[in-house]
């Protein structure tokens, strides 16, 4: 069953928690050695434990034999590492084994067969230990049963099995935050950034990150000569692999796009996703393919291959750090373009003079304005590469004004634009406290509240020690709101739930120290001789005297 | 762009309509037509590799076929190399020696043509049409696709811009000395990938 989602004090925030810093775990040392290793192992709801960090292995090994699978049809790799490739499936079968019988001794430890009659016979039929036999069978089998290659290496595909040991969790969570929504809906928390897309909607990011990666190293390794020479076929069909999946991807976007705000119409709304910046970016990464292969006879289009690399670009679309460098580039353009302005204007100026004064003594090097533009921000951006130098004294003296002057001037924008990204830094900053106090309004942070701070706060890149500085400023702004509550009237007090219940434990305060200072027999003769307080008023006061 | 305002009006019915349907009927169709563009990407990159299989039998060949060629008894008279002088021992003053022209590449390759089983090899791009040589690649003239370039590399002297200068090997090129080839062949879009480099 899962646990009710607790709402958080200020007071009880924690920086290094909240940043998702390492927590160490609380597991006692005395617990029976079975229970403590499955608390230290297992277990998925201890924080500060290694379950997280074993499924992450775990994970990353699979992805690796897959990889190695892969790599191991490629007689060109495979044939010099022979060695390497079988030590590295030896070590990833003794990974497993130790894995398996990991769970399997820890079975009954764990909540879901702990109740079952045979805790371990339980464990060994479920689908995901069964997926996990699986994977390392193949390896045993073939010491004892004599089995052809090809089919011990399709059994080897059993091993990626083992990922949905990762995927189901998410596909599970990931039905149960779109119950109720379309298709079309459920697409949309696929490729775009939504509430709903938990879990899946990451590993999605991370496949076609992945897959961005694999297809951009490609390019790059296509360039060499020599590999080229060895794995062409490999690169044509990871490239045919790449661009299926992010064909997919585009008009999984294009189709759900209409779900975004402000995309409502079928036509409009997707043809304003499809002039996006970011999507165009993923047409560009898919086009080359299309147009290579559609039109090879007639062209020769292998330039387009270079706009593959384009799709590095979709890398940036989760970027946060991206997003802040256009956000200070559209705010800070009037004062860039000012200085673009004044750099060409000095550029064109010096090249003109350059070529006024030593075209008559080098024609051939300062033979035109535009040739001595290439002169001016050669010079002017510091980069001198001496190809094109002037003789003449005046020429001379020229050059060394304008070169002092193009170490000021080309600094310009370079610094414009680091002080409004420091600047943006700190308003995001700001804006995330004055966001944590309204969050706090009520005293308390919800789930949704906390997991927004957290993204906020990882988006920011804030350090523990930042987190409890603007904590420990908050705890104080609300203390100070408090001492300020108490001068406000009493109708004001009541329209907040929150201020209400302060202002009542202020009172509370009050009359509790009354009762310390006041002579207790002495009051409560003068309240009920001139029945200044009811009996009820007195039954209070003394209750209220007994439990402070 | 984040979008958790994202339309949450509850709707009608959560079951796929015609137009999303429709919608995976389209990404059944655009992977099948990734999938044949890639299997036409695919055909092309296997011809490449098989001029790139006949530039390296061409090569094995080649060495084959004169080994041994700046010794006393090698069979192919026209690709024989001139026999080093002997340390100590005076120049040949044999006239005809002498006045004697030296083996050409274009003799030499005429001679072992005759003997090879090249001929049995086709161009890839053309179909039908046998293997040839070509002096270069040249990516305006596509018709060289999957035609064998040899090359000569010539080293500079030291300190010289550059280490190495490369020059087709014509058949006027003379063979009576050790030369250092290069072997490429022309792809589909007739650009060079080399084969191998041997000294001849």
């Amino acid at each position: 069953m899962e646990e009710p989602r607790k709402s958080i004090q200020i007071a009880d925030l924690d920086a290094a928690s909240l940043l998702g810093a390492e927590v160490e775990a609380d597991i006692s040392p005395d617990l029976p050695r079975r229970q403590w290793l499955y608390a230290w192992l297992l277990n998925p709801n201890i924080p500060g434990n290694y379950q997280k960090a074993v499924d992450k292995w775990i994970a990353i090994l699979i992805i690796a034999n897959l990889f190695s699978m892969v790599l191991e049809q490629v007689p060109a790799i495979f044939e010099p590492y022979k060695n390497w490739f079988h030590a590295f499936d030896v070590f990833s079968i003794a990974v497993f084994v130790i894995e398996y019988m990991t769970r399997f001794f820890l079975a009954p430890e764990d909540e879901e067969f702990k109740g079952k009659g045979s805790p371990r016979l339980a464990y060994m039929v479920s689908p995901f230990a069964i997926i996990d036999l699986l994977a390392i069978v193949p390896f045993f089998l073939q010491a004892f049963v004599p089995v052809d290659l090809r089919a011990l290496r399709f059994l080897r595909l059993l091993r990626i099995l083992k990922i949905f040991r990762i995927l189901l969790p998410a596909w599970k969570e990931f039905k149960e935050l779109n119950r109720a929504r379309t298709f079309r809906q459920k697409i949309h928390a696929m490729v775009f950034e939504s509430p709903y897309g938990g879990k899946l909607k990451d590993f999605f990011d991370v496949f076609i990150g992945v897959w961005v990666l694999i297809s951009v190293i490609a390019v790059v390794l296509e360039s060499v000569a020599s590999v080229s020479y060895l794995i062409n076929i490999e690169f044509v069909i990871l490239d045919t692999i790449a661009v299926a999946i992010f064909t997919l991807e585009y008009m999984m976007r294009i189709y759900s796009s209409v779900e975004e705000p402000g995309h409502r119409n079928p036509i409009t709304g997707r043809f304003k996703q499809f002039t996006n910046p970011s999507t165009f970016i993923d047409f560009l990464a898919i086009l080359p393919f299309f147009l290579e292969v559609l039109l090879h006879h007639v062209l020769d289009l292998r330039f387009l291959r270079v706009f593959r690399l384009a799709r590095l670009l979709k890398l940036t679309r989760g970027s946060d750090a991206t997003a802040t460098l256009f956000k200070v580039i559209k705010r800070e353009w009037p004062v860039m373009s000012a200085a673009a302005f004044i750099m060409i204007l000095l550029i064109v100026l010096t090249a003109s003079l350059g070529y006024l004064v030593e075209h008559s003594a080098q024609p051939e090097k300062f033979e035109n304005i535009p040739t001595a533009i290439y002169w001016a921000v050669i010079t002017l951006a510091s980069v001198g590469y001496g190809d094109i130098s002037p003789i003449t004294p005046i020429g001379r003296a020229m050059t060394v004004v304008m070169s002092l002057l193009g170490i000021g001037i080309f600094a310009i924008p370079a610094g414009l634009l680091a002080s409004a990204f420091s600047d943006q830094l700190h308003k995001e900053r700001d804006a995330l406290k004055a966001n944590i106090l309204r969050m706090l309004g009520d005293g308390e942070l919800d789930p949704d509240e906390m997991a927004l701070l957290q993204s906020e706060a990882k988006r920011l890149h804030l350090t523990v020690e930042e987190m409890n500085s603007i904590l420990e400023v908050l705890q104080l702004e609300m203390e100070n709101a408090r001492k300020s509550l108490l001068q406000l009237p009493v109708n004001v007090i009541a329209q907040t739930p929150l201020h209400a219940v302060e202002h009542y434990k202020y009172l509370l305060n009050q009359i509790a120290q009354l009762g310390i200072f006041v002579d207790q027999a002495a009051f409560l003769e003068k309240a009920q001789s001139d029945d200044r307080l009811t009996v009820s008023e007195v039954e209070i006061w003394k209750h209220i005297l007994e439990h402070r | 762009m984040n979008s958790t305002q994202a339309h949450s009006a509850p709707p009608a019915s959560t079951q796929p309509t015609t137009i999303d349907w429709l919608f995976l009927l389209s990404c059944a169709v655009a992977l099948a037509v990734v999938g044949w563009l890639g299997k036409m990407a695919y055909t092309e990159a296997m011809k490449t590799e098989t001029a790139k299989r006949n530039g390296e039998a061409v090569v094995t060949w080649m060495q084959e076929a004169t080994a041994g060629r700046f010794e006393s008894d090698y069979g192919v008279t026209a690709c024989a190399g001139a026999a080093p002088t002997p340390a100590g021992a005076t120049p040949s003053t044999d006239k005809a020696t002498a006045t004697a022209a030296p083996n050409t590449w274009g003799g030499c390759l005429d001679a072992i043509l005759m003997q090879s089983t090249m001929k049995a090899l086709d161009n890839p791009f053309r179909e039908g049409i046998a293997l040839d040589f070509a002096p270069a690649c040249n990516p305006e003239d596509r018709s060289l696709a999957g035609n064998i370039v040899m090359e000569k590399i010539t080293a500079t002297p030291p300190g010289s811009a550059i280490p190495t200068i490369i020059s087709p090997l014509t058949p006027e090129v003379a063979i009576d000395q050790k030369i250092q080839v290069r072997v490429s062949v022309c792809d589909k879009g007739a650009y060079a990938v080399k084969v191998a480099e041997f000294e001849f």
